[in-house]
Order: C-alpha cells, then sequence, then structure tokens
C-alpha cells in the first residue's frame, strides 16, 4: 500500500478543524464568511499545523485524515440532484438537451445536515453528468469550456460541506452516455450524441480539449476545497457502456459503446495526470463495476484506490485478497440488489446492516449507501417517498444502519459508551424538531437556545418508546417557539440509572411564521361565490350552505348535509357528486404546505365527505375526509393533510360529496387554511 | 355487476381495516355511552354494571333479549345452565388474591412495557393499576398503529427499548417469529401447566421449531371467533324456526342454515344473511384454512376438495348465487338496521361498550353452521401474546401478561363482556375445535396488507364456478411465498 499514515513535513495550516467546523452551530448559510482552502493555509501557516491535523497528529490529505478519525469512510451517495430519467441531475446545465440544473443549496445543506446526522462522514457527486452535463462543446465535439451555473454550483456545494462537516467525493466522469434518454438540441441521436461529444475518450484532440477546458479548471477549484476531499473518483462503473472489449473481458452488451480497454486506461491515466498536477496529496479512485475477475487490472492504472460495487441480498462482500488487487478498495455502491421489491423489508434491512461491518472486517477502507434520495424511484433510496423534503419519511432501516455506523466508530476509537449522543436532525426553523436518539434510554430532554442565549429545557420526559416514529427518529412539537426569534435545539438522553448525554446544537434559525395562502376561507361572506368559494362541476346535488348556527371563529361555517341516498343514480350505488372549490396560489413549488380545517359534529356512516387539494389539472395532491384529528378546539376537531406545491404554484382545496351506500354524513366546518410546514 | 363486485370488494377492504383497528382496540372501553342514546329504541337486556353477581340470573337469556344459548351440533351442551361448559370465566377475587399474593415481591419496581395497536380503556387502566397497587410492578402502554405494529416493534428493538410483551397477529405468523422479533415463551416465568388458563391445545398450533413462542389465556378477547347473530323478532314473528332452536336441536348445518334462510327470505321479502369479510368466516367451518402447519411447517391447502366446496358453497348463499339468501354487503349495520335475519359475526363485538349493547331488536347467537355431519369447528383468529427479543423483565411480563388477559381477574363493574350470557357463550367458544386463520400472514408476505383482501374477494366475489381458477391463481401465490418465507429467513 503506497500511502500509508504519517506526518506531513510541509506544513501548511493550523486548527483547521476549528476555523471552518466554527461554523457549523452557526446561523444560516452565507459563503462570503468562509474562508477558503488557500486562506485558511496562508492564516494559519504561521501556527505550524496542518491543514490535516487530528487529535495532534498531522496526516498527507483529508483521505487519511478522515480514515485517522473514522477508521473507515461511511459514504453516501447522492450522485446527482433532480430527477435522472429528466436530465435534471447535474450541477451545470445539460447545455445539448437544454436541461437546467436544478440544484439546491438550501435542499443540499438540509440533506448534508441529515446525512451526517446519520453519521455518515462522505458523499459523493457526480460532476460531469453522461459525460456532457455541464460542459460547453463546439460544432465539432470539443469541449470548450465549463457551464457558469457547473462552477457556481460545485463551488455552493463544497462550502456547504465545509460548513457542516461532511466530505464529498467527486466523481469527475460518471456513466458516459449510459443515460441519454433525450434528443439533442439540434436533434441528434443519443448515440449521435454519444460519438460526436464523448470523442475525448478515445481522440487525441478531443481528450486534450477535455482535460485543458474542463479537468483543469475543475481541479483549479477543487484544490481550493482539499480539507473536505478525500479521494477524487476519476470514474463511476467505469464509464458503464464504453468498454468493449472481448480481449479482456470487459465489454456490455449495448448497442453502443466501443471503447478498448487500452483506450479507457489511457483516459484515466490523464484524467489522474491532471489531478495530481493541481492536488499532488489528494488519492484518486476509479470504480470497476465489480467485474470480480479482472479487478486486478487495475493494479496498473494510475488511481490510488479502487471502488467496487456491493449489490447482495445478504450484505456480503468479497474480500478484496481474492481480487487480487493491490490497491486500498471501497465500496463505490452497495445496498440490496437494485430494484429488487420481492423480498421483505426485514431482509433488505438485514443485508443493509450488514455491509459496513463486512466491509471493516474484510479491509475495505469505505462503502457509498446508494442512495440518499432518488426520484427515479423509492425502492433503492433512504426515504419512502422519491425526495428526502420530509424527514419523517425516512426508511426504517436508516436508524439501525445509523446505530451500526455508531458501533463500528466505538469500536474503532475503543470506547466504551454508556448513553449514545443524541443527534440533530436539520431544524426546518418551525415548530416541529427531530432528533436521533439514543439506545436503551428512559426520557429525553429538549432544550432550547433563544436568540444566542443560554440553553433552556422546553420539553421534559420525551419518551423514547411513544415520542419516537415508527422509523425511530425522535419527535417534539415546541409549541411555545414563536417568530422573531432565532431558536436552536438540542437534546439530552437519560438512561434509567441517571446516566446522561448531550447532542450538539442543531443548525440555528429564525423561528418561521407561515403565510396563510388560503386567503377569506372561514366563510364569513355568509354566501357562496363571495369569498370565493365556487361550484366546480355539477350542481345537481347540493350538499353545503352557509350558517351562522354555529362556528368556530366569525359569525358563519360551513353546514354539511349529504343526505342518505343522495346522488344516487339509478339503481346504483351513489356517485360522486356536487363540488365546492377555493383557489390558492402564490405557493412556493416543490415546497410541503399542510392543508387544514376544524370540523363539528360529524355524523356519518359509510357516507363521507372528501377534501382535497388539487392541481389546476385537477389531480388530486393530497386525499383528506373528515378523520383524523390530533387537535381539539372544545367541539371542534381539526383535520389536516400535506402536499407538494406544483410547478405553477395554482392549487385549488376541493369540497366533494361521496357514499357508497345509502349512508349520510352531516357536519359543520370552518376555517380552512393553507399554510407552509416545515 | 362489476360495480357491485368493486363497492363490495370496498366494502371488503374497508370491513378488514374497522376489524383489525376494532378488534381490542376498543375492548373494554367506558362502557355503553352509545350514540343510540336519546333514540327512540327498545334496549335489549340493561348492562348494570354496578350490579353484583348474586344479581345474574342465567334464565333470563332464553326470555331476554341478552342473547341465547344452545347445543352444539351434536346436542350435547345445554349452554343455559353451563352444565358442560367445563370452565367459566367469572371474577374471583380469591383466586385473584392469590395470584397477586403469588407474584414475588423482588419484582416490585419493575416496568413492563406492552406494545399496543389500541388506547387501553378504562377496563384494561382500572385492571392494571389495581396490579399495579399490588404487586408494586408498572405497567407502559406502548400504543403504536396496527398497520405498522411491527415497524414499531422493529424499531425499538432497534434503539434496546423492546417491549416486554407484544402480539404476534394473525398475519404475522410465523414471520414474526422468524425475523427474530420473539423468544420462546420459556425465557419467562409462565406456567404453561395450568391448562384451565392457557389454551395449551391452540398454542400448540402454533409452535414454530417446536417451541411456543405465544401464550393464548382462555376466556380472553385474544382469539377472534366467527359466530352467528341473528334478529330473533324476525324468526318469531315470520315463524320461522330459529338457528338457537335448531341449533339447540343439533340439527344445525349448512343445509338447515339455507333452509330456514329461504323462509325467512320468503315472508320478509328480505336477505336472510350478510357477513363481514364476504363470508369468510363461513368458509372457515369447513375446518380448513388455505395455510396449515403440519409438523411445524407452513402447508397449502388449496388443493383440498373441502375448502373449495366451502367456497363454493359460500358463493351460493350470495344473491346472486344458487341460493340466493346472502347480501354480503349489508354488513353488520344492514343488520343492525333490520335488514337482513343474521349476520356472521366476532366475539370482540361482543365486548362491554361494543356493538350489541343496544339493540332495536331481541337477538341471539349461536355457533356457525358446519357442514351437515361433520363436527363443530369454530373459525378462529390468534393474537399471541409473548415476549419480544430484548425484553428486559421477561419475568414480571410473565405475570401481568397471565393477570391482564385472565377475565377471572377482572374488576368488577369492569368485565370484559357485555353480559354474563355473552360471557358463558365466549368461555364455550373457547372450548371447541377451531380453524385458526394463518393464510393471511403468507400471502401478505413481504408485499401489501392488501393482497389478502383481493385473495378473499377473487374467491369471494366472482361465483362458485370461478372459485376454481381463482384459487388455482392464488395457490401459486402461496407456494411461492412459502418458499419465500423458508428462502429468506427459514
Amino acid at each position: 500500500m503506497k500511502f500509508k499514515v504519517g506526518i506531513l513535513t510541509t506544513a501548511v495550516a493550523v486548527g483547521l478543524s476549528a476555523v471552518v467546523l466554527s461554523t457549523t452551530a452557526g446561523s444560516s448559510f452565507d459563503a462570503t464568511k468562509l474562508l477558503s482552502f488557500k486562506q485558511v493555509a496562508q492564516l494559519t501557516a504561521a501556527k505550524g499545523t496542518n491543514i490535516f491535523e487530528y487529535n495532534g497528529v498531522n496526516y498527507n490529505n483529508e483521505y487519511e485524515r478522515l480514515l485517522a478519525k473514522d477508521g473507515f469512510i461511511y459514504g453516501m451517495d447522492m450522485n446527482w440532484f433532480g430527477s435522472f430519467a429528466q436530465n435534471t441531475v447535474s450541477l451545470g446545465n445539460n447545455n445539448l438537451s437544454g436541461m437546467a440544473s436544478v440544484f439546491d443549496p438550501a435542499k443540499f445543506e438540509k440533506d448534508l445536515w441529515n446525512i451526517k446526522a446519520l453519521g455518515f462522514n462522505a458523499v459523493n457527486v457526480w460532476m460531469f453528468q453522461d459525460g456532457v452535463g455541464g460542459l460547453l462543446f463546439d460544432d465539432e465535439g470539443l469541449v470548450t469550456g465549463l457551464d457558469n451555473n457547473f462552477l457556481t454550483n460545485t463551488k455552493k456545494m463544497l462550502e456547504i460541506a465545509r460548513k457542516i462537516g461532511v466530505d464529498i467525493v467527486p466523481s469527475i466522469q460518471p456513466h458516459g452516455k449510459s443515460h441519454f434518454f433525450y434528443q439533442g438540441l439540434n436533434g441528434e441521436s443519443p448515440n449521435e450524441i454519444g460519438y460526436k461529444y464523448l470523442r475525448y475518450y478515445w481522440d487525441d484532440e478531443g481528450r486534450q480539449a477535455y482535460l485543458n477546458n474542463a479537468v483543469k479548471p475543475l481541479c483549479k477549484l477543487l484544490a481550493d476545497y482539499q480539507d473536505v476531499l478525500p479521494i477524487i473518483d476519476l470514474t463511476v462503473e467505469n464509464g458503464t457502456n464504453m468498454i468493449n472489449d472481448m480481449e479482456t473481458g470487459m465489454f456490455y452488451a449495448a448497442e453502443y459503446g466501443s471503447l478498448t480497454w487500452e483506450n479507457f486506461v489511457s483516459f484515466v491515466n490523464d484524467l489522474n495526470a491532471e489531478v495530481k498536477a493541481q492536488m499532488p496529496n489528494v488519492m484518486t479512485s476509479v470504480e470497476d463495476v465489480a467485474w470480480s475477475n479482472n479487478s486486478f487490472k487495475y493494479n496498473d492504472v494510475d488511481v490510488d484506490l479502487i471502488g467496487r460495487n456491493g449489490y447482495d441480498n445478504q450484505g456480503k462482500v468479497v474480500d478484496p485478497k481474492e481480487l487480487f488487487v493491490e490497491k486500498p478498495v471501497y465500496l463505490g455502491e452497495f445496498n440490496t440488489f437494485e430494484g429488487d421489491d420481492n423480498r421483505s423489508e426485514e431482509l433488505k434491512t438485514a443485508a443493509r446492516l450488514a455491509f459496513y461491518p463486512n466491509a471493516v472486517e474484510k479491509g475495505y477502507v469505505g462503502g457509498f449507501f446508494f442512495q440518499w434520495d432518488r426520484a427515479e424511484g423509492a425502492e433503492l433510496g433512504m426515504f419512502t417517498s422519491a425526495t428526502s423534503d420530509n424527514i419523517e419519511a425516512l426508511k426504517d432501516f436508516a436508524i439501525p444502519l445509523a446505530n451500526t455506523i455508531r458501533d463500528l466508530k466505538y469500536a474503532y476509537n475503543k470506547e466504551t459508551v454508556i448513553v449514545d449522543k443524541p443527534t440533530m436532525l436539520y431544524y426546518s426553523a418551525g415548530s416541529t424538531i427531530y432528533f436521533i436518539g439514543s439506545r436503551d434510554v428512559e426520557s429525553y430532554t429538549l432544550e432550547r437556545k433563544t436568540n444566542g442565549g443560554k440553553w433552556e429545557a422546553v420539553l421534559k420526559n420525551i419518551d423514547p418508546d411513544n415520542d419516537t416514529l415508527v422509523n425511530g427518529i425522535v419527535k417534539c412539537v415546541d409549541t411555545t417557539a414563536t417568530g422573531g426569534n432565532t431558536y436552536s435545539y438540542r437534546a439530552v438522553a437519560y438512561n434509567s440509572d441517571g446516566d446522561y448525554s448531550i447532542s450538539d446544537p442543531s443548525n440555528e434559525e429564525e423561528f418561521f411564521v407561515p403565510e396563510e395562502m388560503l386567503k377569506d376561507a372561514s366563510f364569513e361572506e355568509g354566501e357562496i361565490d363571495v369569498g370565493g368559494w365556487y361550484t366546480l362541476g355539477s350542481d345537481q346535488y347540493p350538499f353545503a350552505a352557509y350558517t351562522n348556527e354555529t362556528s368556530r371563529t366569525g359569525d358563519y361555517c360551513l353546514y354539511v348535509n349529504w343526505a342518505e341516498g343522495a346522488g344516487k343514480i339509478g339503481t346504483g350505488n351513489a356517485q360522486w357528486a356536487s363540488q365546492w372549490a377555493k383557489d390558492a396560489t402564490g405557493l412556493t413549488p416543490g415546497v410541503r404546505y399542510e392543508l387544514s380545517y376544524w370540523y363539528k359534529d360529524a355524523v356519518r356512516g359509510d357516507g363521507s365527505l372528501s377534501i382535497t387539494v388539487r392541481n389546476k389539472n385537477n389531480a388530486n395532491l393530497c386525499w383528506n375526509t373528515i378523520a383524523t384529528t390530533e387537535e381539539d378546539d372544545h367541539e371542534w376537531k381539526k383535520a389536516k393533510a400535506q402536499f407538494i406545491a406544483p410547478s405553477d404554484g395554482e392549487v385549488k382545496v376541493v369540497l366533494m360529496g361521496s357514499s357508497t351506500y345509502d349512508l349520510s354524513i352531516k357536519c359543520y366546518l370552518d376555517d380552512f387554511s393553507i399554510k407552509e410546514v416545515r | 355487476m362489476k360495480s357491485k363486485k368493486i363497492i363490495q370488494l370496498m366494502a371488503l377492504v374497508l370491513s378488514i381495516l374497522m376489524i383489525a383497528a376494532f378488534l381490542p382496540a376498543c375492548s373494554k372501553t367506558e362502557n355503553a355511552s352509545s350514540s343510540q342514546e336519546g333514540l327512540d329504541i327498545n334496549y335489549g337486556e340493561d348492562v348494570d354494571i354496578d350490579d353484583d353477581e348474586e344479581d345474574y340470573d342465567p334464565t333470563e337469556i332464553v326470555t331476554s333479549t341478552g342473547g341465547s344459548g344452545g347445543n352444539n351440533s351434536t346436542g350435547a351442551v345445554t349452554y343455559e345452565t353451563n352444565s358442560k361448559v367445563e370452565q367459566t370465566h367469572e371474577i374471583d377475587e380469591n383466586k385473584k388474591k392469590d395470584f397477586l399474593e403469588s407474584i414475588p415481591k423482588s419484582l416490585s419496581g419493575k416496568t413492563v412495557k406492552i406494545l399496543t395497536w389500541w388506547k387501553p380503556g378504562i377496563a384494561e387502566t382500572k385492571k392494571m393499576e389495581y396490579f399495579t397497587e399490588k404487586t408494586g410492578i408498572k405497567i407502559k402502554w406502548v400504543q403504536t398503529d396496527l398497520n405498522v405494529y411491527y415497524q414499531k416493534l422493529s424499531g425499538l428493538k432497534a434503539q434496546k427499548n423492546s417491549p416486554d410483551l407484544a402480539c404476534i397477529l394473525a398475519d404475522a405468523f410465523p414471520t414474526a417469529i422468524m425475523k427474530d422479533y420473539f423468544q420462546p415463551l420459556e425465557v419467562g416465568k409462565l406456567d404453561l401447566s395450568k391448562t384451565n388458563v392457557f389454551d395449551i391445545d391452540s398454542m400448540n398450533k402454533f409452535k414454530w421449531n417446536g417451541k411456543h413462542y405465544g401464550a393464548l389465556v382462555k376466556g380472553s378477547t385474544m382469539i377472534s371467533f366467527g359466530f352467528m347473530v341473528y334478529n330473533d323478532d324476525m324468526f318469531k314473528n315470520n315463524g320461522v324456526t330459529s338457528p338457537y332452536e335448531l341449533w339447540q336441536a343439533g340439527n344445525w348445518n349448512w343445509d338447515t342454515l339455507i333452509e330456514i334462510s329461504k323462509k325467512i327470505k320468503e315472508k320478509t321479502g328480505k336477505a336472510a344473511l350478510t357477513a363481514e369479510w364476504q363470508g369468510f368466516r363461513l368458509q372457515q367451518t369447513c375446518g380448513i384454512d388455505a395455510v396449515g402447519i403440519k409438523d411445524g411447517k407452513l402447508v397449502n391447502n388449496l388443493s383440498s376438495t373441502a375448502y373449495r366446496d366451502a367456497w363454493k358453497w359460500v358463493n351460493n348463499l350470495d344473491l346472486n348465487g344458487t341460493e340466493k339468501i346472502a347480501d354480503f354487503g349489508l354488513n353488520r349495520t344492514g343488520f343492525f338496521e333490520q335488514k337482513c335475519a343474521m349476520a356472521v359475526e366476532e366475539n370482540w363485538a361482543m365486548q362491554k361498550g361494543e356493538r350489541y349493547d343496544n339493540l332495536k331488536f331481541s337477538w341471539g347467537y349461536v355457533p356457525l353452521p358446519c357442514p351437515k355431519g361433520s363436527a363443530q369447528v369454530i373459525p378462529s383468529d390468534a393474537k399471541l401474546w409473548g415476549f419480544p427479543v430484548g425484553s428486559k423483565n421477561v419475568e414480571a411480563a410473565s405475570y401481568v401478561l397471565e393477570y391482564w388477559q385472565n377475565p377471572i381477574y377482572d374488576v368488577k363493574g369492569y368485565e370484559t363482556w357485555t353480559n354474563d350470557s355473552v360471557a358463558k357463550f365466549n368461555d364455550w367458544l373457547w372450548e371447541q375445535n377451531k380453524t385458526f386463520k394463518v393464510a393471511e400472514g403468507i400471502v401478505n408476505y413481504g408485499g401489501d396488507y392488501d393482497y389478502y383482501t383481493n385473495f378473499v374477494g377473487d374467491i369471494a366475489l366472482n361465483g362458485a364456478a370461478n372459485v376454481d381458477t381463482y384459487v388455482d391463481k392464488w395457490s401459486k401465490v402461496i407456494d411461492a411465498n412459502i418458499k419465500k418465507i423458508y428462502d429468506e429467513f427459514g
């Protein structure tokens, strides 16, 4: 092994971790307050301490520092941003398809915080998506430069990583051409795009343009962030579909792609040389796409590490010794079998929890779980939903996986921990606070710091059994938080012997007071069509009317009286009938909102009043009936449901009577509301 | 026709969800503050929770509206006098005292966590408060939703906060054991030699790898029994022999059910019968479930002719079948609204404060009829309670389990059942041969809870002529899932 942990003689910096990480618990992200790698180096050089220092020991690079600290790279594959299938996935624009990047720094910061909270210490992100993302080309298919969006977003990404304290493993060249789903702006077919714009794989002129105009400026940017770059990965899965070499046995049965192994090696070696020219200390790798019998061939490629895929339904990993590789190995991706939903979640969980211990035991240096969120389908992601916007959708295996990482870190550091340190999840500036709890504890206390003051307990005796969601996350609601204040939170875990452990603070945010998006929805106008409510579709079976018999607020509310048999057509059963609607506009696309309303004296059988939020095409965004109640206000009860705002920010609330049999529903409704939730 | 089937299926889905949600969930709630209060109701037997036990007159049950008893199909049991009910489970203060005093004092101060899917009602709460007062063992109810019950259990286990008692539901056997959620009962202090307390025969049917993982306490609500309720007024007023009379006469079977149903339908113009779950419980009276356990192994029973014939019989009861006597879309609500004369019911609905405290008509109940000439079996769902892996207080939990579920330790005034007659009928049901539903956990394995609903819907809603086709289809699913279970955790 070439890269031994050691002392760097050309020490450049001091106390980097203190300088950089001090922003972790600070206020909202402000890149201007952060120091670049070079600035930090310059400022701290005089103190004679290494930028890669950990625990009093100086290391050659972030890779060595991270391994010294945690013993293993607990990686998370973020890989792309947005939808893979829609090619909105790159840090930069795709200038061939015309698709713009959807990289969202705020979401990335939240994600990175939560990834760190789960115990991961690095994330993998792809750079030149499909080999073309973020790149500018001339008419000959030669790379002429980097898209500005790409450079800006990459810098933001690295700044955020530095702020949060999670490392980034950038993969410069992901799968080349393997995921083209689009026609080029000039009408090129996917194959034509590949042969024209990916010529740098096999063509000297193309290669030089790519290295000079894309890789070099990227590395120049990355060089400022070596403190968060343990590895720079040169290719993902060997640029899947690009190698088709019968001689080596490395080939894909794709209709395109005919690189020889020789072409590929020269490409990787050139990439490696460019990276090392600007960052001689940084570690480089390739991912070998798990050609087990051929892994040894990478011994002769100019990289430092080999990443291998590890998909197995029992969490097994191949012993590197059996691969005859001479370089350190990490799992570039691991999970249970991709796309396999024919196994129980328990089996998948057992496998997912087995990978890290097995990889550590076999001598791997890291492993990247595939993947954080996945817009194409939730089966492999960490969330039951396609995105990570709702932490309550974190899958059940996530907390056990976090505990596995905890235990492996304890073992590596030879720590005997009596009470796990709770870990705050990202504080979204609302009333709801989430944290990852401790094991075998009796209670928690939630403490709050207001406007930078002292820590004060706001919730005591939080029950680890009943206040923990089924996915293992502890959920608290601070009902005393008010607008105009800045808060951060921390949790204290107590076991039955009185031992305790205090979490690090959450991020600090100004309390968010959401705007009411559904205006004048308390029926105070006294009649329909005045206050914005209108009938939608047929009014054949009127079922609702304004009334001042009662109200929760004001003088009026809505009285719903869906009579027995109403809407019944012929001898069939009742049908969906009259609908009332009210519009809300100006919602922020992609943001989570909550519909709520109050009801009273609901009497029903199997008949129901359906209350939905729809987009302008009448597709339901959420669906609710008078069923769920979390809050009472004397005889009024509150029902609520959440939804994600559509791209145009326009929705409508629709009330619709329905019954499946000869059953009725009667109730009063008041105070409809749509507000952003955090 | 198709839309009706869809709606019936929707009703079936709703029914299953409601049954699942309410099963013990509504048990032992505060007595009878019914939504029917204030209406012009001809009340059934009054339930005075303050009555002393001595006030109970078993002869009332025959003449009153509160229920009935009778012989089983062999004519052996005279239910009113309990002469053939081997063991009743009436509150016994002396036994309660003896039991509580037998609990080691060393367990005082321990907390036993019970994972439920319902909010404990006042009866349950009072019973366990008394237990704590006498033993010093504290009870902590950990509540979750039924549909995430094992997710919650798994999560608590992962956090090293396992409950001390949890349930192996009908849809989770044997997978909850195979997934290492439960320990064998032998780790605890349950005295399984107490056959008057534990239903060992039934527990033996759920042994896994030769060991018990879940207990069933006799007289409790932890087996859902299927049986028949009927509108006694409707039979009397129309001069039709009631199910009770047929049962008493030892002549209560599939054939006589059809005979009286046709008469009732002819006289009233109404459907004779309804059921939740599309008559699923009626199918179970053949004594065979879709999946059985033989020598500790799961067995696909769908090749059984008796099983298929039972479903064909059920299909033919439907208004679209050959007998045209049953409207399975009416459900319990239809029975309450007197739209039919009989309904297939489950014992949970007979708990105090549940569905049968106050009805508008006289009613009675009998076991479900079985095929003529065959022995009586009772369609059943077991909810076995055991010790989760990671439990820290197994010994204390053992005493809690026995005390909590045994009705003889109930608090007076907060008894389990809506009246004493029902309690004794429940006792009788516990003593019969039972057909347990095992298939649900197998059909749903690795998939969706709706799969079992679809399974029942396919076989129950498409007519007798199509039963074989659908049974064959689902047989492949069951085979595949049994294989998958053994592949994954066997």
